[in-house]
């Protein structure tokens, strides 16, 4: 299982105001908000504990396909470790994180411990259009696997379940990958681990 | 127009900056899901849940901004603080 979210710190910055009235009392833990007052560079900080939460929500909802879809950041608790490793708590699970803080965009990626051999790939996506944007991160994804393993990819596909946790398959069967991805602005990437066989 | 019409059109306001799919925004029902039809930013419901808040002088309580996922979720949600005001 994983999850990942990616922010376009460009974008970030110019369609949500941090700053507006009540913003972090919905998206943050009490904690978390004197965490992101106390540092020198609290956009920055917003973003990534943001990125960190909507991956460990993703992370859970892969692992729950059932579980209902919900609006709720400020209950899900983040902490940051050390560098660009941090924990998400989520109901009743705890992940690790790690996100990539480039100039550009934040990248964070949910795991669990057990299962850290994760690949990652982020990409410039040079058009806005959501449909372009989706297609191009799959095609990104589909070359990815059949560089790799040698597969045709004319028959890989990616396809998504109702609770949009995307699956690979290669003609109809179904690969034993776990693969998350996101887009913001003008930046989108996949990540993708192989699974354990007791998930 | 009755006061559900003027929520809705008030609503709609509020979201079309942040839809990333016209088509489903013209065809919009109680039924369209904001992250997955108008596939909207989730960074961005915040926005829209503190835009509601403004616009309908309410607050909206993380519980309820909980289920605030698709159209007929936001209408009770403001509809039920309208009522409690």
């Amino acid at each position: 299982m994983i999850g990942n979210d990616i922010v376009d710190l460009q974008e970030a910055a110019s369609t949500s105001n941090w700053q507006r009235r009540g913003f972090l009392e919905k998206v943050f833990t009490p904690n978390e908000q004197s965490m992101i007052l106390a540092t020198t560079n609290p956009f920055q900080m917003v973003w990534r504990l943001w990125s960190m939460k909507e991956s460990g929500y993703k992370f859970y909802l892969q692992k729950n396909p059932n579980a209902m879809r919900g609006f709720y950041p400020a209950k899900i608790n983040t902490q940051i470790i050390c560098g660009e490793i941090g924990q998400v708590s989520i109901h009743d699970m705890e992940l690790k994180t790690k996100t990539i803080c480039h100039p550009n965009y934040l990248f964070s990626t949910a795991f669990e411990e057990s299962n850290i051999s994760t690949k990652t790939n982020i990409f410039y996506l040079p058009q806005r259009a959501f449909q372009f944007q989706s297609n191009f991160i799959r095609e990104k994804l589909i070359n990815y696997l059949a560089e790799k393993d040698r597969l045709d990819k004319v028959h890989l596909k990616v396809k998504k379940n109702k609770n949009t946790a995307p699956l690979i398959y290669y003609k109809s069967s179904l690969l034993p990958f776990s693969c998350s991805l996101t887009h913001h602005g003008n930046y989108g990437g996949f990540s993708i681990s192989k699974l354990n066989i007791k998930n | 127009m009755t006061n559900n019409e003027t929520m809705l059109s008030d609503l709609k306001g509020i979201i079309q900056p942040y839809i990333q799919n016209q088509e489903a925004f013209d065809n919009l029902t109680e039924a369209t899901d904001f992250i997955n039809d108008l596939k909207i930013n989730s960074a961005n419901l915040v926005d829209i849940v503190l835009d509601v808040e403004d616009k309908f002088d309410i607050e909206i309580d993380n519980d309820s901004m909980d289920r605030m996922l698709n159209v007929k979720a936001a209408l009770e949600v403001i509809q039920e603080k309208l009522s409690t005001k």
